[in-house]
């Protein structure tokens, strides 16, 4: 690996690991990790539930502190490391959300669609570049469902909205590293727009995965402390952060400090870490969304129906991040305790 | 006699629209309102309709006004907010099928006997008339059985094909105004999630509801009464409305219940039940209020 500029690893713990904690991160946690993330010299940490900004609910789970409880408490911990949120629309709302959390300094939110739904995002990445105070990063979720002409389309939609950066994510874990390569280079070509890599380790490549994409030309990399997130885990950060740092990447990260505060992760919040289960290899071979592995679980148990045809059948309906409930209702079906109910006509 | 209608717009709901009211007996389509006289919609109109105008609303305005009975608005939310003064300074009878927010809410399986004194209606959203019925009935029945309701949760999933550029702008005034209405029916907080998903073969529209019921004892509860009851009421406007999964309760205080909806297939295909189901709910509404008049 040769030396490149400057790569921006982001930190998603505190996102994607609430759904590893289903939604359960608390006040303290925020505080300490962004208060050590911000000693370690980390460029961005993200923080909120794992679906984003206004996403507490039964659908997605809800969570055990407020948006905005945990921006102020995220906001006090940070000096130079930017605050990131994620919202998707349809979850999250401008007036209600997003309006608020650039008031309390948000640095940067990241728009998340579904691949093929970019042109979803307009209004929230206008607004949010028009309001002078924040960034808007667009990005295209579960981006192994669609080829990579239908990626570059969806991202010059959010290019011309106004966003700062594209990022994929491999929101299933179901990249290699010659699809992370081939959509990465391509992005690059097509664009003058930092690009982004978010990976999952459910079938053990996040790591790999993401060194392709630095070495393809991608400017941001997602990882979490302990590989804390949805799923099998994302790339974990401690570990990406120490090869680009051995092989003379420049990140700012301060890698003792960054080791210290793994050592508080591990031995706090991120005790039970994710790994690759037989469930989280199923789903990603399946195409599923890394975060379903909980409600698989519970509907499997709710309806006694096998896990791993549950995933299959789910992977054929193609059902996507937020539609969880259609987990209940293809578990019940399977178990032909549904009652349909028709009016008599 | 039938009396004479208008349509403002000519996106997906509009056309839907043209086809249901030709099978009307009570209205007929005197005027289509769009703002391109090359727009696939405006030009779909002759076909259903006397006179087209790609004047939008002042086209409406300028037409023989008296002649025209009622006015559905297909347009979008923010267009609606400019149309409705216009509207009721030249007292037309109007039913709006966006998520604007103005005018009183009628889902007719509910209260559509409020339409009588109303010149302003409102349809709320495609989620509202999906949801609305079902979430009335069982939390009236939850309150009887001596338990608290304190909250309503609302998730649509509707397919990427059925959701148009107008539906993809509003998203955040239909989050608004379908959480609005819901709290307004259920008397209790709500939170409203909408998907737009791209799944092939396309998805029908469904409904996930998940009422909170507090001193809920028994897990076993039968609401097959109030659910059959809310299908009938429902099914005489919208035969595609069915209860995929009856209520029942997941964890401790979860009521939850999924419906799904399936078109007529008037313009888009089946899988578009949340075009029907606002469309069919206009076509109710506008036929009772002319036949009251």
């Amino acid at each position: 690996m040769s030396k490149v500029s400057f790569i921006e690893i982001h930190d998603s713990t505190l996102r994607d690991g609430n759904h590893a904690a289903r939604q359960s991160i608390d006040l303290e946690t925020i505080r300490a990790h962004c208060t050590m993330a911000n000693q370690a010299g980390l460029v961005s940490v993200e923080v909120g539930h794992g679906n984003g900004l206004g996403a507490s609910s039964y659908q997605v789970g809800f969570a055990k502190i407020t948006d905005s409880e945990a921006l102020r408490a995220a906001k006090q911990s940070l000096n130079t490391t930017k605050l990131v949120v994620h919202v998707i629309p349809g979850c999250a709302v401008y007036d209600r959300d997003i309006k608020p959390a650039i008031e309390m300094g948000v640095d940067i939110f990241r728009v998340g669609v579904h691949c093929t739904e970019a042109d979803l995002t307009e209004t929230f990445i206008r607004e949010i570049k028009r309001s002078g105070s924040a960034t808007a990063y667009g990005c295209l979720m579960m981006s192994h469902m669609a080829s990579i002409d239908h990626l570059i389309k969806e991202a010059e939609k959010m290019y011309n909205y106004g966003a700062s950066a594209v990022c994929i994510y491999d929101s299933a874990g179901a990249y290699d590293q010659e699809r992370t390569r081939n959509v990465i280079t391509s992005l690059k070509k097509e664009f003058d727009m930092k690009v982004g890599f978010h990976g999952h380790n459910n079938l053990g490549l996040a790591i790999a995965n993401s060194l392709t994409a630095i070495e393809s030309g991608a400017d941001i990399i997602d990882a979490a402390i302990c590989g804390y997130g949805a799923g099998a885990g994302n790339t974990q950060l401690e570990v990406l952060a120490s090869i680009l740092d051995k092989n003379n990447y420049s990140t700012g990260i301060r890698i003792a400090e960054l080791l210290k505060l793994a050592d508080q992760a591990s031995s706090t919040y991120a005790k039970s870490k994710p790994f690759s289960s037989s469930l989280s290899i199923a789903t990603a071979i399946h195409g599923l969304f890394s975060g379903f592995a909980p409600q698989i679980e519970k509907a499997s148990n709710l309806y006694s129906v096998d896990p791993f045809e549950l995933i299959k059948q789910l992977g054929k309906k193609g059902v996507l991040a937020g539609q969880e409930d259609l987990i209940y209702t293809t578990a019940a079906n399977m178990s032909g305790k549904n009652n349909h109910t028709h009016a008599d006509k | 006699m039938s009396a004479p209608v208008a349509i403002l717009g000519t996106g997906n709901i509009a056309r839907d629209l043209y086809r249901k009211i030709a099978r009307s007996s009570v209205m007929k389509l005197e005027l289509v309102a769009g703002r391109s006289s090359n727009s696939d919609g405006l030009k779909d109109a002759r076909q259903f309709s006397n006179e087209v105008s790609s004047d939008a609303i002042l086209g409406l305005v300028d037409y023989k006004k008296e002649k025209i009975k009622l006015v559905f608005d297909t347009t979008s939310a923010e267009a609606h907010k400019k149309h409705s003064p216009l509207l009721i300074e030249h007292k037309i009878l109007s039913i709006d099928l966006t998520p604007s927010g103005l005018g009183k809410i009628i889902v007719p399986s509910v209260n559509i006997d409020d339409s009588i004194n109303s010149n302003d209606i409102s349809l709320v959203s495609c989620g509202g008339q999906a949801s609305i019925p079902i979430i009335c009935a069982l939390t009236e029945a939850a309150r009887n059985k001596g338990y608290t309701v304190d909250y309503v949760e609302l998730t649509t999933s509707v397919s990427t094909l059925s959701a148009g550029p107008a539906t993809r702008i509003n998203v955040d005034s239909y989050i608004h105004h379908t959480e609005e209405a819901i709290s307004l029916f259920a008397g209790c907080d709500s939170k409203v999630i909408l998907n737009i998903n791209p799944a092939e073969p396309p998805v029908n529209m469904q409904n996930s509801i998940s009422i909170r019921v507090k001193g809920c004892v028994s897990k076993y509860i039968d609401w097959e009464t109030e659910t059959q009851q809310v299908a009938k009421k429902v099914n005489e406007y919208a035969p595609g409305w069915v209860v995929a999964n009856s209520p029942s309760i997941i964890g401790d205080d979860r009521l939850f219940v999924s419906i799904i909806v399936t078109g007529q297939g008037d313009f888009l295909p089946a899988y578009s039940g949340n075009l029907d189901i606002i469309t069919s709910a206009a076509v109710q509404v506008g036929e009772y209020m002319l036949c009251q008049k």
